[in-house]
């Protein structure tokens, strides 16, 4: 019995890479937490910035400052400020559940809006733009915001 | 630092030398920032980039998953070829995570939480990619690192289907993880496999003589 020697083994590994059809370590498409998501995920840049508009808002009807809603969502202050601000971003799954047990909204609707599934039903898609659309992001939540906000939820709702 | 020998391919299937690390530094968080994801970016933004399914609108934020993994059972590793960044990998020891194989049940394991190759080894992205091996010489890291904690070689990991095949030939076991969810396949591999594999090398070989 011969043992093979590390060097061997990793160009044995490495063509073995070669030969199928796909690459290790892609990342986010084949390994670890976010592996739980399905693939493909169609153009969702839209989405990712309904989903900041959401948490803004919703944090803003509970009179919530980001630091506050952070801490009693438990969920990292940093990455809240960057789902709230940056259009880029997309957010850890567990910060979405947080934010959706939190928020008392169901977690698939949810984790779809923040672009981390694929669009099951494209009427969840519809509204979100239709609430991105009507909502502002200007300090006082207005009762048009409200309204909007209102009609995203039960639509959400349906989903869960 | 001083670190492993590890070996890729180049995109002529040359073999060539690097180094995997058991930490993952300052310099190569701003090697990542430098290299990586400015390609990623202009990926992104690039016609291929809007509509297509296997990229995303962003990248990993490895600075942020380093800062949230800062336990004494978390661990980092890289692999560096001429001294650029090709990979990193970020596992937990135990802490939860247990074996779900029979026969190992229960029982301890290095999870892999996270795997990333730079972009230009990404198939999808560049083909051929620059280097061949980087996520494997990756994953030797975490059953190397499961072997010195008394684990003998258990390791778990969440898998994409378009990877099944990879972690299979690699002889893992695959096993259903959430009943509802058909697309997560979770990987694991037995302290058996794990033996053959070191000793022996890949099942079915990857060489050809």
């Amino acid at each position: 019995m011969t043992s093979i020697n590390s060097r061997d083994w990793y160009i044995q590994a490495a063509l073995l890479e070669s030969e199928l059809d796909t690459t290790v370590g892609a990342g986010r498409f084949q390994f670890g937490a976010e592996a739980r998501l399905t693939a493909p995920v169609p153009s969702d840049v839209e989405t990712v910035s309904v989903f900041g508009r959401f948490v803004e808002l919703m944090r803003r009807k509970r009179g919530l400052s980001v630091e506050k809603l952070a801490i009693d969502a438990d969920v990292d202050i940093a990455e809240l400020v960057e789902i709230e601000e940056d259009i880029h971003t997309r957010p850890e799954p567990r910060t979405v559940y947080q934010l959706a047990r939190f928020f008392r909204v169901p977690e698939a609707g949810l984790l779809q809006i923040a672009g981390l599934t694929s669009a099951r039903d494209s009427s969840l898609v519809h509204e979100s733009v239709r609430f991105a659309a009507r909502s502002n992001p200007v300090n006082a939540l207005s009762a048009e915001e409200r309204l909007a906000l209102e009609a995203f939820v039960a639509e959400l709702d349906k989903q869960g | 630092m001083s670190g492993v020998p590890v070996t890729l391919l180049d995109e002529h299937k040359v073999p060539v030398d690097a180094w995997r690390h058991e930490e993952i530094t300052e310099k190569d968080l701003t090697d990542w920032e430098a290299n990586w994801r400015p390609v990623i970016s202009d990926l992104v933004r690039g016609p291929r980039g809007a509509n297509n399914p296997l990229l995303q609108s962003r990248y990993w934020d490895w600075r942020r998953k380093v800062k949230n993994h800062t336990t004494l059972a978390d661990r980092g590793f890289t692999v560096v070829c001429q001294g650029k960044l090709q990979g990193m990998m970020l596992v937990t020891i135990g802490l939860g995570h247990r074996c779900h194989l029979p026969g190992q049940q229960d029982k301890d394991q290095v999870y892999i939480e996270y795997l990333e190759s730079a972009p230009w080894n990404q198939r999808v992205i560049q083909d051929p990619p620059k280097y061949w091996g980087v996520g494997t010489a990756l994953i030797r890291g975490a059953i190397d690192l499961s072997i010195q904690e008394g684990f003998k070689g258990r390791i778990g990991l969440l898998s994409l289907p378009q990877a099944r095949d990879f972690y299979k030939q690699l002889g893992m076991i695959e096993l259903a993880s959430d009943a509802d969810d058909k697309q997560l396949s979770y990987f694991e591999m037995s302290e058996k496999v794990a033996q053959m594999l070191l000793s022996h090398g890949l099942p079915g070989g990857g060489a050809r003589k």
